[in-house]
């Protein structure tokens, strides 16, 4: 058993949690919406990578990164636009519908096997291999592509006019609106960006492991969300966090657990979130003294 | 008076319903018959649903997790103890060596829903809105994984097979109409109606001294007691179960009965279970190639689906109270709506 | 009755409309009346107060013109135009700002973002004050604070950080909800200070305030409202005169505490 082998696999898979975790926040903060939904859009820019996967590779991605913001934005814009005011609980139902929805529609059109995209699939060999650790391509996309895609968020959101605008709204949305700051604006870049980290999530999925079934988005994405309840919902630096450290083990465990403990995994992560929630509703990551706003 | 009598009609309106379903079922081929036997099964679990969900105002995504231990246990101690070391030799020997009469299964499940739905509710019950939301969840995730796996009392990721079918139409119809006796009483309870003023005006409520946990571990309990019985139901309807069939997409159904009947209201969860079962059965039935009445349309697979979750997101979009509005019939609203 | 017309305000010349009109507001949360058909003016520069006890509807009027309250009647117009039905956002950005109840600053944000989010609406040119306010000079903490997280700030600090940043809006009228609340009373003489200076350069001022008596002393019209209502007008000569202000807030046949 390789320690540094399973701890870089583990440090890529956690990667792309981060990423799913990353677009689930934004909007969770700037609306206060949990968009069980975002797993299709990962489902979306994954058939999209089906489909174009006679294109070159780098446009294939492009229209794959296109597909899931204009998805994203359509799905804001038709469904959770009226939901602005509206309870959490009840957001959480209209997403798991507009999620089932989609659902069906991958299905009606795909089928229900899974079709294959094999693009990025030469990315699957080794890149270093030294020993017995073998570091594909892939791996060190993940932790590539994670790094810029959250390097490039974080300096959006501290370094820009807008980005300031959407800390300020997911503080305080009112007292944002006050100060004139377009709550349209804020919730599509949010949109926006959950979608291009879809897309990304989609491209090194699918490099992993080609094959794209209706259900693709979706398992990643409940993770995901178990993720950020745990690590802290209200911050986007906690949630990152908790998205990433749910992939790092449920990578580690995957791999180092035996097979009869394996399966009982989701009960034990499970078993966490429901602790979590009761015993410290901020988040395991929250600093210190931090208060349950009302969010939760 | 009269508030009497629309109390009274509040549960002879949802029961009638179900018995017309049932009467109706009486005079349709067999086939067809199962699958109002199916849609009254489908009508007792929404209820089990509305009882913690619409009195407490409280949304559960784990209650079908209820509806998975009843549908596992009846189904597991009603196969004959003769085959069952043979279909399922990792069981518990006590388990295994014993097995009972179809009746006695559905109290057992609904003795364990009930059971369940207590120790999980003693730790959710502090629980609101979002956070209540994915703990239960976390709940129907957790029950899943340990029937799925654990075969010492279950068959795990295999199909439980020659159940003895024993719930036919009567059968539904007497379930369903149970359930929807005991919501009727609850909720006109002393403790449902503390419930129901708490789900209103949280602070209020406990600002003159009402235990909310207490009174919604009551609702979860009961209702856990109610999934669990309709999961018996279900089970000897079908004959056999999968963890499959008790996990997301049967959350996802009821969940969308409920919202399109209307989440606060028994005659709500009635109707929503009546309409939108019957177009699942017939929308599947369209994707089947077959034909419905005059309609001869050739569905993909999967419009099922995306057809009631799109009503399901409109619903909670536009008409969050749902098709009834969430309140139970009344005849005296009725008529000043009319007069007025 | 014509004892009725003659008691109306009396309509002023077919001037500049004013910068403030409210004109039979009504504001009702969910059937419930919060302001009832109050019809106000506030001419172009004037300070104005709004007082009278909790509850009364003065921070809803506020609110209202902001967007951000519930209106089931009447108008609301500023500089003639009307706000009825607009976003929030919107009416932020046509150069009116409201500080409100609380401050709202954004604790996490340092001074100076929350100061950056001051200017977001200006973006709209032409309906803004065109005078430039020193916010530097009338708010020392500004400068010393800068990259300090705003909740680190005392209660005083935050009150002068929540009117800069209001200010940076370049707005023509400001809104503020009870600007003295929970301040040191040498805090809440500087918070006025400031307040009258800014008027000097030409900003409306409506402010709703706890505080009755300096209100009415310092501002050039007081209306006291009560239930929803107003009741009253009070000008700075009669700040003096508190059986009238006790009248005025708790309607006649209170009893004076002495």
């Amino acid at each position: 058993m390789n320690w540094v082998q399973t701890l870089v696999d583990a440090i890529g898979l956690g990667s792309v949690y981060a990423l799913v975790a990353i677009g689930l926040a934004l909007i969770f903060g700037v609306m206060r919406l949990v968009n069980f939904a975002h797993g299709e859009l990962i489902t979306a820019a994954g058939y999209t990578l089906v489909v174009a996967h006679a294109l070159p590779v780098p446009f294939a991605i492009a229209l794959s990164v296109v597909v899931a913001v204009a998805l994203a934005w359509l799905m804001e814009r038709v469904a959770f636009r009226r939901l602005r005011d509206a309870q959490p609980a009840t957001t959480l139902v209209a997403t798991f519908a507009v999620a089932f929805a989609l659902e069906a529609i991958w299905l009606i059109a795909f089928g229900a096997r899974g079709e294959s995209a094999d693009l990025l699939s030469s990315l699957n060999k080794p890149a270093i291999q030294s020993g017995d650790v073998t570091i594909r391509w892939v791996t060190i996309a993940m932790l590539g592509v994670g790094g810029i895609l959250l390097g490039a968020t974080t300096l959006l959101l501290n370094r820009t006019k807008i980005g300031l605008q959407m800390r300020a709204a997911a503080a305080d949305f009112r007292a944002a609106r006050l100060l004139g700051v377009r709550a349209d604006r804020v919730i599509s870049v949010a949109f926006v960006i959950s979608g291009v980290m879809a897309a990304a999530v989609a491209v090194l999925l699918t490099a992993q492991q080609p094959l794209v079934t209706p259900t693709f988005g979706l398992e990643i994405t409940i993770l995901a969300l178990v993720g950020i309840v745990v690590g802290g919902m209200d911050r986007l630096t906690t949630a990152t966090m908790g998205g990433f450290a749910i992939g790092f083990l449920n990578s580690l465990f995957g791999n180092v657990l035996p097979d009869d403990l394996r399966v009982y995994l989701p009960s034990a992560v499970f078993l966490v979130v429901i602790i979590v929630l009761l015993v410290r509703p901020v988040g395991i990551f929250a600093p210190r003294g931090s208060s349950a706003a009302e969010r939760l | 008076m009269s508030a009497a009598r629309d109390k009274a009609l509040q549960l002879l309106a949802p029961a009638l319903l179900i018995v017309v379903i049932g009467l109706l079922g009486t005079t349709v081929s067999e086939s067809t018959q199962t699958e109002f036997t199916g849609v009254l099964v489908n009508i007792a679990i929404v209820i089990a649903l509305y009882v913690f969900i619409g009195n407490s105002g409280v949304i559960s995504f784990g209650q079908i997790a209820f509806v998975a231990i009843g549908a596992f246990s009846a189904g597991v101690m009603t196969i004959s103890s003769e085959i069952k070391p043979t279909l399922l030799p990792e069981l518990f020997p006590f388990i295994a060596d014993h097995s009972i009469s179809s009746f006695e299964s559905l109290l057992l499940a609904a003795g364990l829903g009930a059971l369940v739905a207590f120790v999980a509710g003693i730790a959710l019950m502090r629980l609101n809105g979002l956070a209540a939301g994915i703990a239960t969840f976390a709940v129907l995730e957790i029950v899943h994984n340990i029937l799925r796996f654990w075969e010492k009392i279950g068959p795990g990721a295999k199909s439980l097979a020659l159940i003895p079918e024993t719930t036919g139409l009567w059968e539904a119809t007497l379930g369903a109409l149970f359930c929807a006796v005991i919501a009727f009483l609850y909720q006109h309870s002393r403790s449902g109606r503390l419930l129901r003023a708490s789900r209103e005006d949280a602070p209020a409520a406990r600002s003159i001294g009402v235990n909310i946990h207490l009174h919604r571990l009551v609702a979860f309990s009961l209702s856990g007691a109610l999934a669990g019985l309709a999961g018996g139901l279900l089970v000897h309807q079908i004959g056999s179960i999968t963890t499959e069939q008790v996990y997301l997409q049967l959350t996802f159904i009821t969940l969308a009965m409920l919202v399109v009947g209307g989440m606060g209201s028994l005659w709500g969860a009635v109707v929503g279970g009546a309409l939108v079962s019957f177009l699942n059965v017939y929308l599947l039935k369209l994707e089947a190639g077959n034909a419905v009445g005059p309609l001869h349309i050739d569905l993909p697979n999967g419009s099922t689906l995306l057809i009631i979750g799109a009503v399901m997101a409109a619903i909670v979009i536009l008409r969050p109270s749902g098709l009834t509005g969430s309140r139970e019939v009344s005849p005296r609203r009725w008529l000043a709506s009319r007069r007025g | 009755m014509p004892e009725a017309a003659a008691a109306a305000t009396p309509t002023p010349p077919a001037a500049a409309p004013p910068m403030l009109a409210v004109d039979r507001l009504a504001v009702a949360f969910a059937g419930v009346p919060a302001v009832r058909e109050i019809s106000f003016e506030v001419a172009a520069g004037e300070m104005v107060g709004l007082i009278g006890p909790n509850g009364a509807g003065k921070s809803t009027t506020l609110l209202a013109v902001m967007g951000a309250a519930p209106v089931v009647g009447g108008e609301i117009r500023v500089e003639g135009a009307s706000l009825r039905g607009r976003r929030t956002e919107d009416i932020a950005r046509s150069g009116i700002a409201l500080v409100p109840e609380g401050r709202h600053i954004f604790a996490k944000l340092t001074v100076e973002e929350n100061l950056e989010l001051g200017e977001v609406s200006r973006a709209n040119g032409g309906e803004q004050l065109e005078a430039e306010i020193d916010v530097r000079e009338l708010f020392p903490v500004v400068a010393e604070f800068r990259h300090r997280a705003a909740g680190a700030l005392s209660g005083g600090q935050q009150q002068q950080l929540a009117i800069a940043r209001a200010l940076l809006a370049r707005p023509r009228l400001l809104l503020l909800d009870e600007p003295s609340l929970g301040l040191a009373p040498s805090v809440v003489e500087d918070v006025w200070a400031t307040l009258r200076a800014i008027r000097e350069r030409g900003v409306t001022i409506l402010l709703v305030e706890q505080r009755a008596q300096i209100t009415v002393q310092l501002a050039d019209r007081s209306y006291v409202m009560n239930n929803g209502e107003i009741r009253a007008q009070l000008g700075p000569e009669e700040a003096g005169d508190m059986e009238k202000i006790t009248t005025a807030y708790f309607g006649a046949g209170a009893e004076e505490k002495r």
